[in-house]
Protein backbone atom coordinates (compact mmCIF):
# COMPACT_ATOMS: atom_id res chain seq x y z
CA UNK A 1 0.00 0.00 0.00
CA UNK A 2 2.69 2.28 0.97
CA UNK A 3 4.90 1.52 -2.62
CA UNK A 4 0.94 2.26 -4.43
CA UNK A 5 0.75 5.39 -2.43
CA UNK A 6 4.27 6.44 -3.19
CA UNK A 7 4.00 5.60 -6.65
CA UNK A 8 0.82 8.00 -6.71
CA UNK A 9 2.69 10.99 -4.86
CA UNK A 10 5.44 10.47 -7.41
CA UNK A 11 3.46 10.58 -10.65
CA UNK A 12 1.48 13.46 -9.70
CA UNK A 13 4.84 15.70 -8.80
CA UNK A 14 5.82 14.81 -12.07
CA UNK A 15 2.73 16.06 -13.88
CA UNK A 16 3.16 18.90 -11.81
CA UNK A 17 6.75 19.79 -12.84
CA UNK A 18 5.67 19.14 -16.53
CA UNK A 19 2.77 21.00 -17.08
CA UNK A 20 2.88 23.08 -20.23
CA UNK A 21 1.34 26.08 -18.62
CA UNK A 22 4.65 26.55 -16.50
CA UNK A 23 6.55 25.57 -19.72
CA UNK A 24 5.26 28.28 -21.72
CA UNK A 25 6.31 30.95 -18.79
CA UNK A 26 9.65 30.09 -18.32
CA UNK A 27 9.62 30.39 -22.30
CA UNK A 28 8.24 33.63 -22.60
CA UNK A 29 9.83 34.80 -19.37
CA UNK A 30 13.40 33.58 -20.92
CA UNK A 31 12.72 35.50 -24.62
CA UNK A 32 11.84 39.04 -23.17
CA UNK A 33 11.28 39.99 -26.75
CA UNK A 34 9.90 43.69 -27.40
CA UNK A 35 6.00 44.19 -28.73
CA UNK A 36 6.33 46.31 -31.35
CA UNK A 37 3.84 49.10 -31.18
CA UNK A 38 1.93 50.38 -34.35
CA UNK A 39 1.46 54.41 -33.99
CA UNK A 40 -2.22 55.43 -33.78
CA UNK A 41 -3.73 55.82 -37.49
CA UNK A 42 -0.86 53.88 -39.23
CA UNK A 43 -1.54 51.24 -41.11
CA UNK A 44 0.78 47.57 -41.22
CA UNK A 45 0.28 46.95 -45.27
CA UNK A 46 1.26 44.13 -46.86
CA UNK A 47 3.78 44.41 -49.91
CA UNK A 48 1.86 45.57 -53.10
CA UNK A 49 4.55 43.19 -55.30
CA UNK A 50 2.98 40.08 -53.58
CA UNK A 51 -0.22 38.27 -53.55
CA UNK A 52 -0.86 38.78 -49.62
CA UNK A 53 -3.16 37.19 -46.80
CA UNK A 54 -6.65 37.77 -48.50
CA UNK A 55 -5.62 36.14 -51.90
CA UNK A 56 -4.50 33.12 -50.25
CA UNK A 57 -6.95 33.23 -47.47
CA UNK A 58 -9.48 33.52 -50.55
CA UNK A 59 -7.72 31.15 -51.98
CA UNK A 60 -7.87 29.17 -49.29
CA UNK A 61 -11.53 28.62 -49.38
CA UNK A 62 -11.05 26.69 -52.97
CA UNK A 63 -11.97 22.94 -53.09
CA UNK A 64 -11.23 22.24 -56.43
CA UNK A 65 -9.31 23.76 -59.28
CA UNK A 66 -9.74 21.99 -62.64
CA UNK A 67 -6.59 23.14 -65.71
CA UNK A 68 -7.26 22.40 -69.00
CA UNK A 69 -3.95 23.33 -71.15
CA UNK A 70 -3.28 24.17 -74.49
CA UNK A 71 -1.85 20.71 -75.33
CA UNK A 72 -5.05 18.61 -74.05
CA UNK A 73 -3.70 18.00 -71.01
CA UNK A 74 -6.34 18.89 -67.80
CA UNK A 75 -5.12 19.02 -64.42
CA UNK A 76 -7.69 18.31 -61.52
CA UNK A 77 -6.82 19.43 -57.93
CA UNK A 78 -8.53 19.06 -54.86
CA UNK A 79 -7.98 20.49 -51.28
CA UNK A 80 -9.00 17.82 -48.39
CA UNK A 81 -10.22 19.43 -45.26
CA UNK A 82 -7.09 19.47 -43.79
CA UNK A 83 -5.54 21.42 -46.51
CA UNK A 84 -3.47 18.48 -48.10
CA UNK A 85 -3.80 19.23 -52.24
CA UNK A 86 -3.87 16.32 -54.24
CA UNK A 87 -3.57 16.55 -58.03
CA UNK A 88 -4.23 14.52 -60.85
CA UNK A 89 -3.14 14.99 -64.61
CA UNK A 90 -4.35 13.55 -67.54
CA UNK A 91 -3.16 13.54 -71.50
CA UNK A 92 -5.36 14.91 -74.14
CA UNK A 93 -6.89 10.77 -74.31
CA UNK A 94 -7.60 10.47 -70.26
CA UNK A 95 -5.13 8.70 -69.32
CA UNK A 96 -3.81 9.48 -65.83
CA UNK A 97 0.13 10.75 -66.57
CA UNK A 98 0.51 12.08 -62.95
CA UNK A 99 -0.19 12.36 -59.53
CA UNK A 100 0.81 14.71 -56.95
CA UNK A 101 0.46 15.04 -53.37
CA UNK A 102 0.84 18.33 -51.16
CA UNK A 103 0.60 16.85 -47.49
CA UNK A 104 0.79 19.44 -44.91
CA UNK A 105 3.29 19.37 -42.37
CA UNK A 106 2.71 21.91 -40.20
CA UNK A 107 1.86 25.47 -40.45
CA UNK A 108 4.79 26.06 -42.68
CA UNK A 109 6.20 23.18 -44.13
CA UNK A 110 4.99 20.35 -46.71
CA UNK A 111 6.46 17.74 -48.22
CA UNK A 112 5.73 16.69 -52.26
CA UNK A 113 4.90 13.53 -53.27
CA UNK A 114 5.41 13.18 -57.07
CA UNK A 115 4.07 10.25 -59.20
CA UNK A 116 4.54 9.95 -62.52
CA UNK A 117 3.22 6.67 -64.88
CA UNK A 118 6.07 5.88 -66.52
CA UNK A 119 9.14 7.16 -64.23
CA UNK A 120 10.19 6.99 -60.31
CA UNK A 121 8.02 8.68 -57.97
CA UNK A 122 10.11 10.83 -55.09
CA UNK A 123 8.93 12.57 -52.15
CA UNK A 124 10.24 16.05 -51.51
CA UNK A 125 10.67 18.48 -48.78
CA UNK A 126 8.52 21.65 -50.05
CA UNK A 127 10.51 25.47 -50.21
CA UNK A 128 8.60 27.31 -47.28
CA UNK A 129 9.86 30.37 -48.60
CA UNK A 130 8.61 30.03 -51.91
CA UNK A 131 6.10 27.39 -51.64
CA UNK A 132 2.40 28.37 -50.87
CA UNK A 133 0.47 25.74 -50.81
CA UNK A 134 -2.50 26.31 -53.56
CA UNK A 135 -4.38 24.38 -55.74
CA UNK A 136 -2.84 26.20 -58.96
CA UNK A 137 0.30 25.69 -57.67
CA UNK A 138 0.03 21.84 -57.32
CA UNK A 139 -1.26 21.20 -61.25
CA UNK A 140 1.03 23.41 -62.41
CA UNK A 141 4.18 21.94 -60.75
CA UNK A 142 2.38 18.26 -62.22
CA UNK A 143 2.33 19.44 -65.36
CA UNK A 144 5.89 21.03 -65.42
CA UNK A 145 7.52 18.03 -63.89
CA UNK A 146 5.38 15.74 -66.15
CA UNK A 147 6.80 17.77 -69.40
CA UNK A 148 10.40 18.29 -68.31
CA UNK A 149 11.36 15.61 -66.06
CA UNK A 150 12.58 15.08 -62.63
CA UNK A 151 16.25 14.35 -63.05
CA UNK A 152 18.44 16.73 -60.71
CA UNK A 153 15.65 18.81 -59.27
CA UNK A 154 16.61 22.85 -57.95
CA UNK A 155 13.99 24.93 -56.50
CA UNK A 156 13.35 28.39 -58.73
CA UNK A 157 11.38 30.75 -57.57
CA UNK A 158 9.15 28.31 -56.04
CA UNK A 159 8.80 26.00 -58.66
CA UNK A 160 10.86 22.31 -59.49
CA UNK A 161 12.42 22.08 -62.37
CA UNK A 162 15.40 19.77 -63.83
CA UNK A 163 18.32 21.74 -63.68
CA UNK A 164 19.43 22.13 -66.85
CA UNK A 165 16.29 22.73 -68.27
CA UNK A 166 15.11 25.94 -68.85
CA UNK A 167 12.24 27.90 -66.83
CA UNK A 168 8.52 27.55 -68.23
CA UNK A 169 6.13 29.70 -68.55
CA UNK A 170 2.98 27.59 -67.28
CA UNK A 171 0.52 29.81 -66.95
CA UNK A 172 1.02 30.73 -70.72
CA UNK A 173 -0.32 26.93 -71.25
CA UNK A 174 -3.29 27.36 -69.40
CA UNK A 175 -6.35 27.18 -71.75
CA UNK A 176 -9.23 27.49 -69.63
CA UNK A 177 -9.71 27.22 -65.52
CA UNK A 178 -12.25 25.93 -63.54
CA UNK A 179 -12.39 27.25 -59.92
CA UNK A 180 -14.95 25.53 -57.11
CA UNK A 181 -14.99 27.71 -54.09
CA UNK A 182 -17.00 28.11 -51.17
CA UNK A 183 -21.00 28.77 -50.69
CA UNK A 184 -21.77 26.95 -54.91
CA UNK A 185 -19.50 29.65 -56.24
CA UNK A 186 -17.71 28.48 -59.62
CA UNK A 187 -15.40 30.29 -61.52
CA UNK A 188 -15.04 29.85 -65.25
CA UNK A 189 -11.90 31.31 -66.76
CA UNK A 190 -10.90 31.22 -70.48
CA UNK A 191 -8.83 33.23 -73.01
CA UNK A 192 -10.66 35.11 -75.37
CA UNK A 193 -9.47 38.39 -77.67
CA UNK A 194 -11.79 41.41 -77.73
CA UNK A 195 -11.91 44.12 -80.47
CA UNK A 196 -11.21 47.49 -79.48
CA UNK A 197 -14.10 48.52 -77.06
CA UNK A 198 -14.51 52.03 -74.78
CA UNK A 199 -14.54 51.20 -70.70
CA UNK A 200 -14.47 54.56 -69.97
CA UNK A 201 -13.42 57.83 -70.29
CA UNK A 202 -10.63 57.77 -72.69
CA UNK A 203 -9.95 54.42 -71.80
CA UNK A 204 -9.95 52.15 -74.55
CA UNK A 205 -9.40 48.42 -74.47
CA UNK A 206 -8.65 45.40 -76.74
CA UNK A 207 -6.52 42.22 -77.73
CA UNK A 208 -6.14 39.33 -75.35
CA UNK A 209 -7.77 38.97 -71.97
CA UNK A 210 -8.71 36.23 -69.43
CA UNK A 211 -12.70 36.48 -68.56
CA UNK A 212 -13.96 34.57 -65.63
CA UNK A 213 -17.90 33.88 -65.33
CA UNK A 214 -18.93 33.59 -62.10
CA UNK A 215 -21.73 31.25 -60.80
CA UNK A 216 -23.45 30.70 -57.37
CA UNK A 217 -25.56 27.65 -57.28
CA UNK A 218 -25.54 27.80 -61.06
CA UNK A 219 -27.13 31.36 -61.53
CA UNK A 220 -24.95 33.80 -62.92
CA UNK A 221 -23.12 35.86 -60.43
CA UNK A 222 -20.68 38.10 -62.56
CA UNK A 223 -18.06 38.96 -64.76
CA UNK A 224 -14.21 40.24 -64.51
CA UNK A 225 -12.00 40.35 -67.35
CA UNK A 226 -7.96 41.12 -67.31
CA UNK A 227 -6.76 42.63 -70.61
CA UNK A 228 -3.37 41.57 -70.43
CA UNK A 229 -1.40 43.84 -73.16
CA UNK A 230 -3.42 46.97 -71.44
CA UNK A 231 -3.12 45.70 -67.71
CA UNK A 232 -6.93 46.74 -66.84
CA UNK A 233 -9.27 44.95 -64.60
CA UNK A 234 -12.99 45.09 -65.41
CA UNK A 235 -15.73 43.23 -63.45
CA UNK A 236 -19.30 43.62 -63.98
CA UNK A 237 -21.89 42.04 -61.92
CA UNK A 238 -24.65 39.85 -63.10
CA UNK A 239 -27.18 42.91 -62.59
CA UNK A 240 -24.76 44.75 -64.51
CA UNK A 241 -25.44 48.02 -61.69
CA UNK A 242 -21.90 48.46 -59.95
CA UNK A 243 -19.71 47.57 -63.24
CA UNK A 244 -15.93 49.12 -62.94
CA UNK A 245 -12.51 48.75 -64.18
CA UNK A 246 -8.98 49.51 -62.76
CA UNK A 247 -6.03 50.30 -64.72
CA UNK A 248 -2.54 51.48 -63.97
CA UNK A 249 -3.39 54.74 -64.30
CA UNK A 250 -5.23 54.26 -60.68
CA UNK A 251 -2.57 52.18 -58.89
CA UNK A 252 0.22 54.45 -60.06
CA UNK A 253 0.12 57.17 -57.48
CA UNK A 254 0.03 54.64 -54.33
CA UNK A 255 1.99 51.34 -55.39
CA UNK A 256 3.29 52.72 -58.97
CA UNK A 257 0.97 50.05 -61.02
CA UNK A 258 0.06 46.59 -60.58
CA UNK A 259 2.84 45.73 -58.43
CA UNK A 260 2.65 41.52 -59.19
CA UNK A 261 2.45 39.65 -62.41
CA UNK A 262 -1.52 38.65 -63.15
CA UNK A 263 -2.32 35.04 -64.11
CA UNK A 264 -5.25 33.08 -64.79
CA UNK A 265 -5.87 31.95 -61.06
CA UNK A 266 -5.35 35.74 -59.73
CA UNK A 267 -7.66 36.81 -62.25
CA UNK A 268 -10.20 33.89 -61.23
CA UNK A 269 -9.77 35.12 -57.40
CA UNK A 270 -9.46 38.50 -57.76
CA UNK A 271 -13.02 38.08 -59.90
CA UNK A 272 -14.54 35.87 -56.41
CA UNK A 273 -13.24 38.27 -54.03
CA UNK A 274 -15.32 41.09 -56.20
CA UNK A 275 -17.88 39.43 -55.69
CA UNK A 276 -17.85 38.01 -52.56
CA UNK A 277 -16.95 41.14 -51.00
CA UNK A 278 -19.75 42.91 -53.00
CA UNK A 279 -22.09 40.92 -51.28
CA UNK A 280 -21.38 40.64 -48.42
CA UNK A 281 -24.45 41.76 -46.96
CA UNK A 282 -26.68 40.38 -49.53
CA UNK A 283 -25.54 36.93 -48.80
CA UNK A 284 -27.11 36.81 -45.56
CA UNK A 285 -30.22 37.08 -47.37
CA UNK A 286 -31.83 33.50 -47.21
CA UNK A 287 -33.48 34.16 -50.12
CA UNK A 288 -30.63 33.48 -52.11
CA UNK A 289 -31.54 32.21 -55.88
CA UNK A 290 -30.90 28.47 -57.00
CA UNK A 291 -31.20 27.09 -59.88
CA UNK A 292 -33.62 24.09 -59.64
CA UNK A 293 -33.23 21.55 -61.89
CA UNK A 294 -34.75 22.51 -65.46
CA UNK A 295 -33.88 19.16 -66.89
CA UNK A 296 -37.29 17.91 -65.83
CA UNK A 297 -38.76 20.85 -67.62
CA UNK A 298 -41.30 20.28 -70.44
CA UNK A 299 -39.92 20.27 -73.78
CA UNK A 300 -42.63 21.42 -75.43
CA UNK A 301 -43.53 24.46 -72.93
CA UNK A 302 -39.58 25.67 -73.10
CA UNK A 303 -40.25 25.92 -76.90
CA UNK A 304 -43.62 27.93 -76.83
CA UNK A 305 -42.48 30.19 -73.29
CA UNK A 306 -38.58 29.48 -73.06
CA UNK A 307 -37.31 30.36 -69.74
CA UNK A 308 -34.28 33.09 -69.90
CA UNK A 309 -31.36 30.93 -71.20
CA UNK A 310 -28.73 33.92 -70.35
CA UNK A 311 -26.92 31.76 -68.31
CA UNK A 312 -25.50 29.49 -70.93
CA UNK A 313 -22.69 31.27 -71.29
CA UNK A 314 -21.24 31.93 -74.53
CA UNK A 315 -23.31 32.21 -77.90
CA UNK A 316 -25.99 29.31 -77.86
CA UNK A 317 -26.50 27.06 -80.55
CA UNK A 318 -23.34 28.58 -82.18
CA UNK A 319 -20.63 27.38 -79.28
CA UNK A 320 -18.06 26.89 -82.30
CA UNK A 321 -17.62 31.15 -81.98
CA UNK A 322 -17.01 31.08 -78.18
CA UNK A 323 -13.24 31.03 -78.93
CA UNK A 324 -13.96 34.12 -81.55
CA UNK A 325 -14.07 38.01 -81.48
CA UNK A 326 -18.08 37.40 -81.47
CA UNK A 327 -18.34 35.76 -78.35
CA UNK A 328 -18.47 39.35 -76.54
CA UNK A 329 -21.68 39.79 -78.57
CA UNK A 330 -23.27 36.48 -77.07
CA UNK A 331 -22.23 37.24 -73.78
CA UNK A 332 -22.95 40.95 -73.74
CA UNK A 333 -26.25 39.76 -75.15
CA UNK A 334 -27.10 37.48 -72.64
CA UNK A 335 -26.44 40.23 -70.26
CA UNK A 336 -28.72 42.38 -72.11
CA UNK A 337 -31.49 39.63 -71.58
CA UNK A 338 -30.93 38.68 -68.07
CA UNK A 339 -31.44 42.54 -66.46
CA UNK A 340 -34.35 42.89 -68.48
CA UNK A 341 -36.18 39.68 -68.07
CA UNK A 342 -36.06 38.61 -72.07
CA UNK A 343 -36.27 35.35 -73.79
CA UNK A 344 -35.92 33.99 -76.93
CA UNK A 345 -39.48 34.72 -78.01
CA UNK A 346 -38.71 38.41 -77.57
CA UNK A 347 -37.04 37.77 -81.59
CA UNK A 348 -40.88 37.11 -82.92
CA UNK A 349 -42.92 38.89 -80.33
CA UNK A 350 -40.84 41.95 -80.88
CA UNK A 351 -43.96 44.37 -79.74
CA UNK A 352 -43.68 42.87 -76.02
CA UNK A 353 -40.85 44.68 -74.82
CA UNK A 354 -38.57 47.84 -76.64
CA UNK A 355 -36.17 46.48 -74.30
CA UNK A 356 -35.42 43.18 -75.15
CA UNK A 357 -35.63 44.62 -79.01
CA UNK A 358 -32.31 46.59 -77.91
CA UNK A 359 -30.88 43.32 -76.79
CA UNK A 360 -31.68 42.01 -80.28
CA UNK A 361 -30.36 44.66 -82.67
CA UNK A 362 -27.41 45.58 -80.41
CA UNK A 363 -26.27 41.64 -80.73
CA UNK A 364 -27.01 41.63 -84.51
CA UNK A 365 -24.53 44.85 -85.00
CA UNK A 366 -22.23 43.49 -82.70
CA UNK A 367 -21.90 40.48 -85.02
CA UNK A 368 -21.71 42.48 -88.34
CA UNK A 369 -19.06 44.85 -86.55
CA UNK A 370 -17.40 41.93 -85.31
CA UNK A 371 -17.29 40.19 -89.16
CA UNK A 372 -16.17 43.29 -90.38
CA UNK A 373 -13.34 43.87 -88.02
CA UNK A 374 -12.48 39.94 -88.92
CA UNK A 375 -12.20 41.01 -92.68
CA UNK A 376 -9.73 44.09 -91.30
CA UNK A 377 -7.91 42.10 -90.35
CA UNK A 378 -7.81 39.26 -92.52
CA UNK A 379 -7.48 42.24 -94.71
CA UNK A 380 -10.96 40.38 -96.63
CA UNK A 381 -13.10 42.67 -98.60
CA UNK A 382 -16.58 41.90 -96.91
CA UNK B 1 -52.37 34.60 -115.20
CA UNK B 2 -48.85 34.17 -115.88
CA UNK B 3 -49.91 30.48 -117.34
CA UNK B 4 -53.01 31.86 -119.06
CA UNK B 5 -50.64 34.30 -121.26
CA UNK B 6 -47.79 32.24 -121.54
CA UNK B 7 -48.60 28.58 -121.33
CA UNK B 8 -45.73 27.39 -123.28
CA UNK B 9 -43.17 29.55 -120.26
CA UNK B 10 -44.71 27.46 -117.37
CA UNK B 11 -44.76 24.33 -119.87
CA UNK B 12 -40.89 24.82 -119.76
CA UNK B 13 -40.09 25.51 -116.15
CA UNK B 14 -42.43 22.76 -114.54
CA UNK B 15 -40.22 19.99 -114.69
CA UNK B 16 -37.42 22.19 -113.34
CA UNK B 17 -39.69 22.75 -110.42
CA UNK B 18 -41.14 19.42 -109.79
CA UNK B 19 -37.22 18.11 -110.30
CA UNK B 20 -36.55 20.32 -107.22
CA UNK B 21 -38.76 18.64 -104.77
CA UNK B 22 -36.71 15.78 -104.69
CA UNK B 23 -33.52 17.66 -103.95
CA UNK B 24 -35.39 19.29 -100.99
CA UNK B 25 -36.14 16.15 -99.86
CA UNK B 26 -32.63 14.39 -99.95
CA UNK B 27 -30.83 17.59 -98.95
CA UNK B 28 -33.50 17.72 -95.75
CA UNK B 29 -32.35 13.74 -94.85
CA UNK B 30 -28.81 14.47 -95.42
CA UNK B 31 -28.44 17.07 -92.92
CA UNK B 32 -30.64 14.79 -90.66
CA UNK B 33 -28.38 11.68 -91.29
CA UNK B 34 -25.50 13.86 -90.70
CA UNK B 35 -27.20 15.49 -87.14
CA UNK B 36 -27.81 11.04 -86.41
CA UNK B 37 -24.43 10.18 -86.64
CA UNK B 38 -23.55 13.60 -85.05
CA UNK B 39 -25.63 12.80 -82.02
CA UNK B 40 -24.22 9.16 -82.07
CA UNK B 41 -20.83 9.96 -81.98
CA UNK B 42 -21.27 13.69 -80.61
CA UNK B 43 -18.80 13.06 -77.27
CA UNK B 44 -16.20 10.52 -79.39
CA UNK B 45 -15.83 11.31 -82.60
CA UNK B 46 -16.73 15.45 -82.28
CA UNK B 47 -15.40 16.08 -79.12
CA UNK B 48 -18.31 17.99 -78.51
CA UNK B 49 -18.86 19.45 -74.74
CA UNK B 50 -21.95 21.42 -75.13
CA UNK B 51 -25.60 19.69 -76.55
CA UNK B 52 -24.99 17.99 -79.82
CA UNK B 53 -25.85 20.13 -82.56
CA UNK B 54 -23.49 21.00 -85.72
CA UNK B 55 -22.39 24.57 -84.89
CA UNK B 56 -21.56 23.78 -81.37
CA UNK B 57 -18.22 21.77 -82.52
CA UNK B 58 -15.65 22.76 -85.61
CA UNK B 59 -15.62 19.44 -86.54
CA UNK B 60 -18.96 18.57 -86.47
CA UNK B 61 -19.63 21.88 -88.89
CA UNK B 62 -16.94 20.35 -91.36
CA UNK B 63 -19.00 16.75 -90.74
CA UNK B 64 -22.26 18.36 -92.04
CA UNK B 65 -20.74 20.91 -94.67
CA UNK B 66 -18.81 17.41 -96.34
CA UNK B 67 -21.73 15.18 -96.05
CA UNK B 68 -23.98 18.71 -97.91
CA UNK B 69 -21.07 18.89 -100.39
CA UNK B 70 -20.45 15.36 -101.23
CA UNK B 71 -24.20 14.73 -101.69
CA UNK B 72 -25.12 17.68 -103.41
CA UNK B 73 -22.23 16.51 -106.12
CA UNK B 74 -23.49 13.13 -106.67
CA UNK B 75 -26.92 13.89 -106.80
CA UNK B 76 -26.62 16.45 -110.10
CA UNK B 77 -25.17 13.96 -112.50
CA UNK B 78 -28.02 11.34 -111.15
CA UNK B 79 -30.78 13.71 -112.73
CA UNK B 80 -32.53 14.18 -109.31
CA UNK B 81 -31.62 17.65 -109.04
CA UNK B 82 -32.16 20.26 -112.05
CA UNK B 83 -28.58 22.02 -113.11
CA UNK B 84 -30.50 24.82 -113.09
CA UNK B 85 -31.03 25.19 -109.76
CA UNK B 86 -27.81 25.18 -109.10
CA UNK B 87 -27.75 23.43 -105.54
CA UNK B 88 -30.57 25.74 -104.29
CA UNK B 89 -33.14 23.43 -104.05
CA UNK B 90 -30.83 20.87 -102.32
CA UNK B 91 -29.34 23.23 -99.69
CA UNK B 92 -33.28 24.96 -99.04
CA UNK B 93 -34.05 21.14 -97.86
CA UNK B 94 -31.12 20.94 -95.80
CA UNK B 95 -32.12 24.25 -94.01
CA UNK B 96 -35.31 23.20 -93.32
CA UNK B 97 -34.44 19.64 -91.68
CA UNK B 98 -31.52 22.47 -89.41
CA UNK B 99 -34.72 24.61 -88.44
CA UNK B 100 -36.54 22.20 -87.15
CA UNK B 101 -33.77 19.91 -85.80
CA UNK B 102 -33.00 23.07 -83.56
CA UNK B 103 -36.38 24.23 -82.32
CA UNK B 104 -36.81 20.73 -81.50
CA UNK B 105 -33.45 19.57 -80.51
CA UNK B 106 -31.54 21.93 -78.51
CA UNK B 107 -33.93 24.88 -78.09
CA UNK B 108 -33.82 28.05 -79.99
CA UNK B 109 -31.36 29.77 -77.60
CA UNK B 110 -31.32 33.20 -77.24
CA UNK B 111 -29.66 34.41 -80.60
CA UNK B 112 -31.72 31.66 -82.70
CA UNK B 113 -32.22 34.02 -85.77
CA UNK B 114 -28.15 34.47 -86.26
CA UNK B 115 -28.11 30.64 -86.02
CA UNK B 116 -30.34 30.03 -88.64
CA UNK B 117 -29.19 32.46 -90.85
CA UNK B 118 -25.42 31.64 -90.28
CA UNK B 119 -26.15 27.45 -90.70
CA UNK B 120 -28.27 28.31 -93.67
CA UNK B 121 -25.58 30.37 -94.87
CA UNK B 122 -23.03 27.69 -94.87
CA UNK B 123 -25.17 25.14 -96.07
CA UNK B 124 -26.44 26.73 -99.11
CA UNK B 125 -23.07 27.56 -100.07
CA UNK B 126 -22.09 23.90 -99.55
CA UNK B 127 -24.73 22.79 -102.04
CA UNK B 128 -24.11 25.22 -104.45
CA UNK B 129 -20.76 24.37 -104.11
CA UNK B 130 -21.35 20.55 -104.52
CA UNK B 131 -23.89 20.94 -107.42
CA UNK B 132 -21.17 22.91 -109.34
CA UNK B 133 -18.84 20.04 -109.29
CA UNK B 134 -21.49 17.96 -110.04
CA UNK B 135 -22.02 19.42 -113.16
CA UNK B 136 -18.50 19.98 -114.01
CA UNK B 137 -17.60 16.43 -113.51
CA UNK B 138 -21.23 15.48 -115.55
CA UNK B 139 -19.39 17.50 -118.29
CA UNK B 140 -16.66 16.13 -118.28
CA UNK B 141 -17.99 12.75 -118.44
CA UNK B 142 -20.63 13.37 -121.23
CA UNK B 143 -17.49 14.67 -123.27
CA UNK B 144 -15.46 11.98 -122.50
Amino acid sequence: MKTFLSFIVLAVGSAAFMWPKSNTVIKAAQSNAAVQLVPPGQRHVGNPHERGATYYGLEAQATRVTTRFRDGHVASSDRSLTGDVHTSLRDPNGNERAKLALNRVDAAHDTVSFEPADGTPFQAISDPAGVHPTLDWAARQAYSLTKDGTASLVWDNGVMRPKGASRRDVDADVKELELTWANGVVAKLSRRNYPRRLLGPGRYVEGPAMVTELTENGVAAGAGVWFERDQVFAYQPAGGAGSFFVGPEHLKQDYGGWGLVPDTTWAAIQTIAQYHYASLAARTNPNVAKSCGGSQQNRIAQFFFPTVSANEAGCDNLHWLDGSILRVCCDDHDRCYQKRGCGSSSWWRFWSSWQCDFCNMEVVQCFLSGIQTYCDIMRLSC
Amino acid sequence: MLSERHPDLLRHHAPVMLSRWPAVVIGAVTFLAAHAIEVAGWTTLFHGTRAPWFLNSSAAIAFTLAAVFAVSCLIVPSGLSAGQSRGLGFGLGATIAMTVVLLAGPGPGTIFPIVIVFGATILVLASVAGAWLGRQVAKWLGKA
